[in-house]
């Protein structure tokens, strides 16, 4: 009887002794800097939010998982029908684009679904997804350029990517170095070295990523094109 | 006291920020004669042009809704906007912890919404004011209230709106003017004089043009009264322009009776001493007011200038709350993007380094850049700051209205950092 009364003695006071032993509270010379005992796990909106800054950082495939990890299904979301969904579908999109189409489920360690991305479908997939965005938000210069850099990874969408990006370039409409990196090589290929330069100068300048500006761009061949998922 | 600091930086600026913009483009401004550089005359005294059609207060009553007026006022004559569009009964919420959300958030919010968690009711404004004085208010607002942090803004109302909407809150036609009005016959100034001196009108009101008032016990209330009633008490160098001597007496003898609830204390005054106070609001002798500089241009910064940094002392502390993006940001993007306050929707997206780059949806419905330089070469965004400047010290402004809207202009030198950005190329 002694034993169990013990016992239960004891089984009380656990909790205040890791109470003692577990303080919430980091001492540091003296001083306290209150902690979170338990690591919150960010919200759907900070997770995107955390993707849009890693793809803004050139970490196209960690902001890929991000998307990934929050709208598994984001290959087929409708653009527009969910504000967080469009911005997930932005960034993987755009993701697929900077990585020159490379990045995919696979790739990014989730199930595909028995879907095989090649580049150029990828790619494909990517424009038709940031034209979906564009036709829900029109006269939108930043979906515009996005699309515009989309479209130029790919040889038929070349025209189109040029005339998209010189319109929004002539009005100094466009904050995106990725678009003016675009805009450059477009006009490097036509022989405008001095547009070029114009267009490296301003990606320097608004770019925070080393590399964006003078990028070794491969364009995706016109071999497979996989149908959208 | 912001009217006596203009450049001082100003801790939050949520959100409203307008005024009247105005120098034409191209034309350097020019300060419009002072209106209080001479003795200003009696409402009446400067009636409108006698050609004008008569005002129609079901308009007036109509064009509260449109610009919104109940964003911000009780009293309108229309229910309170939502929550969600209320700007004063969403930030009081906040400051009362009544604001559903994260206590981390609230945490956050509080700092930087107590500035904008009052305004005045306009209940009873036919009992108050003159209607030449409210319609010429609507279209230039002024720092009329010293201890009130944001001002009111400059909505985009035409000459004839504002008649109609003054009309509509003050339904009698402001009686003729008199030199000496009867009501004041027999009154002794010096005694008016002396009771605001001892009656405790000096801690709440300031009165500009006379020697200071100085502070003394004010009548019995609350703290929460008395905070409150500071924060909007008017500076009386404007009763003259904005009361008649009969408004003015009725006030002082009871203004619950006029307001039942407003914060201004009902004064412990005899009829004969409140024809006193009466006459010396409305007839002292009032200095001009000092004049207001034009603001210093400071020269572009040599030193880098980042957006980060731009953004963390201009754009997300002043401009983002009215100028954001509805997919990005809990909301409707604010007035400055998707419209209200009667404004038009611009889409300016001021929250981040694409949505700046990507303009404003122009009057002609095309997207045009924010760096656009004007014929004297200043970019649009830095002229919406000047113009500011411009409209708080009486100058003509242009088309571009002044920002921010319903605030004080930025200092001289956020302004600087600002231009200096643009001038750098805009570096990330």
């Amino acid at each position: 009887m002694k034993i169990v009364k013990l016992v239960a003695v004891a089984v009380a006071l656990v909790p205040a002794a890791l109470a003692i032993t577990y303080s919430t509270d980091a001492n540091a010379c003296g001083m306290s800097i209150r902690m979170d005992s338990t690591p919150q796990k960010p919200t759907p909106v900070q997770s995107i939010a955390n993707a849009e800054k890693a793809l803004e950082n050139g970490q196209n495939l960690a902001a890929a998982k991000a998307v990934l990890a929050n709208f598994p299904k984001v290959r087929v979301a409708t653009a527009g029908a969910n504000p967080l969904e469009t911005r997930a579908l932005r960034v993987f999109a755009l993701a697929v684009v900077r990585s020159n189409g490379s990045v995919n489920e696979k790739t990014a360690g989730f199930p595909s679904g028995g879907n095989e991305w090649t580049p150029t479908a990828n790619l494909e997939w990517a424009v038709q997804s940031i034209r979906e965005i564009d036709a829900k938000r029109p006269n939108d210069p930043t979906v515009q350029a996005d699309l515009g850099e989309a479209l130029s990874k790919l040889p038929h969408g070349r025209k189109e990517s040029m005339t998209i990006l010189q319109g929004l370039a002539q009005k100094d409409l466009m904050g995106s170095p990725h678009a003016y990196a675009a805009l450059a090589k477009l006009r490097s290929d036509q022989g405008d070295a001095a547009g070029a330069q114009a267009a490296i100068k301003r990606c320097e300048e608004m770019s925070k990523t080393p590399g964006v500006c003078r990028p070794a761009t491969k364009v995706a061949s016109p071999a497979t094109v996989a149908a959208k998922a | 006291m912001r009217s006596r600091r203009p450049l001082a930086v100003t801790f939050v600026r949520g959100a409203w920020g307008l005024t009247l913009a105005a120098v034409l483009a191209g034309c350097p401004s020019k300060p419009k004669p002072d209106p209080a550089a001479k003795e200003a005359p009696p409402p009446s005294a400067t009636p409108l042009a006698p050609a004008e059609a008569a005002p129609d207060p079901a308009r007036g009553k109509e064009l509260v809704l449109t610009f919104q007026c109940n964003r911000c006022h009780d009293g309108t004559g229309h229910p309170a906007a939502a929550d969600n569009k209320h700007c004063v009964h969403c930030h009081k919420k906040i400051v009362d912890d009544r604001f559903e959300a994260p206590a981390a958030s609230i945490a956050r919010w509080k700092p930087r919404v107590k500035e904008l968690a009052d305004a005045p009711s306009l209940e009873a404004t036919n009992k108050r004011l003159t209607r030449t004085w409210v319609t010429r208010y609507l279209l230039q607002p002024s720092d009329l209230r010293p201890h009130l942090h944001q001002f009111m803004p400059r909505l985009p109302l035409t000459p004839s709106d504002a008649r109609d909407v003054a009309a509509y809150l003050v339904p009698d036609v402001d009686p003729p003017a008199a030199a000496a009005p009867a009501e004041l016959a027999g009154a002794d100034l010096g005694k008016g004089r002396q009771l605001l001196e001892t009656k405790g009108c000096g801690s709440c009101h300031v009165f500009t043009g006379v020697a200071a008032i100085p502070s003394s016990a004010p009548p019995p209330m609350d703290g929460k009264q008395f905070a409150r009633g500071h924060t909007l008490a008017p500076d009386l160098r404007f009763v003259r322009e904005r009361m008649t001597a009969a408004k003015v007496i009725a006030w002082l003898e009871d203004p619950k009776a006029v307001v039942n609830d407003t914060a201004m204390p009902k004064p412990a005054l005899s009829k004969a001493e409140v024809k006193d106070v009466a006459a010396y609001l409305l007839t002292a002798e009032l200095a001009a007011a000092p004049p207001r500089d034009e603001p210093a241009r400071l020269p572009v910064l040599t030193r880098k200038v980042t957006f980060k940094e731009v953004d963390e002392k201009v754009f997300h502390r002043t401009c983002w709350h009215c100028h954001s993006e509805p997919d990005y940001a809990i909301g409707d993007g604010g007035p400055g993007n998707s419209g209200g306050l009667g404004f038009k929707p611009r889409g300016l997206n001021l929250s981040d380094y694409n949505g700046i780059a990507a303009g404003y949806v122009d009057d002609k419905g095309e997207r045009a850049s924010v760096f656009a330089k004007d014929d004297q070469g200043v970019p649009r965004l830095v002229r919406a700051l000047l113009a500011r400047h411009d409209e708080e010290r009486g100058a003509e402004t242009g088309p571009v209205r002044g920002m921010p809207l319903g605030y004080a202009p930025l200092s001289a030198e956020e302004i600087q950092l600002v231009e200096s950005w643009v001038a750098q190329g805009r570096p990330r």
